[in-house]
């Protein structure tokens, strides 16, 4: 818990075997030492989002979600999962979607049309999404402004057609400019049924946070951290210290929202002890960050 | 000071009077970042000129004149950056040599994303030479998403005038670039860059750690870009990697005041130095 709130981290990865990714990088967390950084932290629960790479067959979509599962089993009170759909699978890739959340009990499914190389609001995703609706489960999204068929605003399309699906968008469409002038808290706004998350996002808090509150309400932000090997969530964390946020709008974007969003119940979440505001483990040792008196920033222009 | 150590922010920017910036009403005078400076141990912040548009020489002058008589009372602690803008031509070049001689102003700031320009072309060397001549660094808004400010053009620039001290502001504002360090990579291959982690995403190492090892500790500069982005967050991603102590210190400070030709240990070396370093 943190200053007296529920937090889970709606995007959190483990690598149950150590790969090297982005040209070079080691990419190394086993779930224990995910779970003491949550510990640290103040993250009661995170939703453990599988992995999976372009080309990969049926049987290793299997194979890691089994794995993950049986990772998750080890911490059922601290870990809730989010298997992984390639929609150019077709069938298969259904039906090993619905074993995932019937048979494993996974609460979400990931679509990444940049590692998977499809169009987000193409045809071809349609039977996912229709699996998804009858799951009730939710579409969590990598979208990246920068890549063809990925970009953010395909989700707000696809959204349109699925009103009773929710959509989360990862990264609020990893881009600078569009976090800090909130285009897709924008252009989502009108669709109730996406969810913007804030994971591996810039070092900016209002635009992170409390500007998409402003524009989508409360109820449609999430705290994440994209933790694993890369992301620290103790960024993220502090961020929301930062910004002048009132109690309740900070209790549903830290973690009432991911409890609504991924069918959790408040129950089956163990409590880590109660972490005060702007205070942070560090490799410098336990630091303290003072927040400033007061909003950091405001919206200018109303979003017209 | 931060643990025990000299730390300096190589890039904010000061807004004396309330503006619209990425559609948010900002407001963030020169006393507030001293308050927000005091409030995390920060000594020293470079304060870049930062237009909100496309200005005329006059109002070049204007928002230069203004920022010097703004930060004037702290200038030992905030010393100064002048914004370029290659396509006032000679006027241009002028108005940088006069923030320098006359103003003390201590680097040049190139934003091709904001000032419309293409960051290799052949009109931005003549700020460039003004650089070279008065002995001052240049720092680069670099961008991957924005046409002209892409990090390879600063190398382009760069190994062009191997005698200036080049600033990659934010590593190229790509999460993705990020984190595979390709910006670093890039930055690699040209001695005279240095690279500046202000308005990065979450990933501690990949902001500090990784260019550290792959450029040395002294090509790497602690940044946060206040007010948009916020001071405490970079600190907090510098304090959460493990690195030897020396690492540290340069990356928290004294490599920012190293390429200002500032002094560290003496407040009457401080350009219009007036007070000490806390």
């Amino acid at each position: 818990m943190r200053d007296g709130h529920l937090v889970i981290d709606a995007h959190a990865h483990i690598e149950i075997h150590p790969r090297v990714v982005f040209g070079g990088r080691s990419a190394e967390m086993p779930t224990h030492r995910l779970i003491e950084q949550m510990d640290a932290c103040g993250i009661d629960g995170a939703v453990v989002i599988a992995h999976a790479w372009a080309g990969w067959s049926i049987e290793q979509y299997r194979s890691e979600h089994d794995a993950i599962a049986g990772e998750i089993a080890l911490y059922p009170r601290r870990l809730v999962g989010a298997c992984w759909a390639d929609p150019m699978l077709g069938a298969s890739a259904v039906e090993e979607l619905e074993r995932a959340v019937v048979t494993l009990g996974y609460r979400a499914v990931k679509l990444h049309p940049v590692y998977q190389r499809f169009v987000f609001d193409a045809a071809i995703v349609e039977p996912i999404v229709e699996t998804a609706r009858q799951l009730a489960i939710p579409i969590i999204a990598h979208l990246d402004l920068r890549v063809p068929g990925c970009e953010p605003w395909r989700m707000v399309r696809l959204a349109r057609k699925h009103p009773d699906v929710t959509f989360v968008m990862a990264h609020m469409g990893r881009d600078v400019r569009a976090l800090q002038d909130l285009s897709f808290a924008f252009a989502a706004r009108d669709v109730p049924n996406v969810v913007l998350e804030g994971s591996s996002t810039a070092t900016d808090a209002y635009g992170t946070f409390q500007g998409p509150a402003e524009v989508l309400g409360y109820d449609r932000v999430l705290f994440a951290a994209d933790a694993g090997a890369f992301h620290h969530p103790a960024v993220n964390l502090l961020k929301l210290d930062l910004l002048d946020l009132d109690p309740n709008t900070k209790a549903h974007i830290l973690g009432l929202n991911a409890l609504s969003v991924f069918r959790i119940d408040e129950a089956e979440i163990a409590r880590t002890d109660d972490r005060p505001r702007g205070v942070y483990l560090t490799a410098m040792g336990e630091q303290t960050y003072p927040f400033p008196a007061g909003a950091i920033q405001s919206r200018a222009l109303g979003g017209a | 000071m931060r643990h025990g150590m000299l730390s300096a922010d190589a890039h904010v920017h000061v807004f004396d009077e309330e503006r619209v910036l990425h559609g948010r009403s900002i407001r963030f005078a020169a006393a507030m970042l001293i308050e927000e400076m005091d409030r995390h141990g920060v000594d020293l912040a470079l304060v870049i000129a930062r237009p909100a548009s496309q200005l005329t020489l006059d109002q070049l002058t204007h928002l230069h004149d203004e920022l010097e008589r703004h930060t004037r009372p702290h200038r030992s602690r905030l010393p100064l950056a002048a914004w370029a803008a290659p396509r006032l031509g000679p006027d241009g070049v002028r108005e940088l040599e006069r923030t320098i001689d006359t103003l003390g102003f201590r680097a040049i700031k190139l934003h091709p994303e904001q000032d419309q320009f293409v960051l290799d072309d052949a009109s931005v060397d003549p700020c460039v030479e003004v650089a070279a001549a008065s002995g001052v660094p240049v720092i680069a808004h670099t961008a991957l998403a924005a046409r002209g400010a892409e990090p390879w053009r600063l190398a382009r620039l760069a190994s062009r005038h191997p005698n200036v001290t080049f600033v990659m502001a934010h590593l190229g504002a790509d999460g993705g670039m990020l984190q595979s360090l390709a910006a670093v990579e890039i930055a690699a291959d040209v001695d005279n860059i240095i690279v500046e982690g202000s308005a990065t995403v979450t990933d501690p190492s990949a902001t500090y750690l990784e260019p550290a090892r792959m450029l040395g500790p002294e090509r790497v500069l602690y940044g946060s870009n206040e007010p948009i982005h916020q001071m405490a967050l970079s600190l907090l991603k510098l304090d959460l990697i493990d690195i030897p102590r020396d690492w540290r210190e340069l990356i928290a400070g004294r490599n920012l005041v190293r390429i200002l030709g500032l002094a560290s240990d003496s407040s009457s070396a401080l350009p219009h130095g007036s007070g000490a370093i806390t």
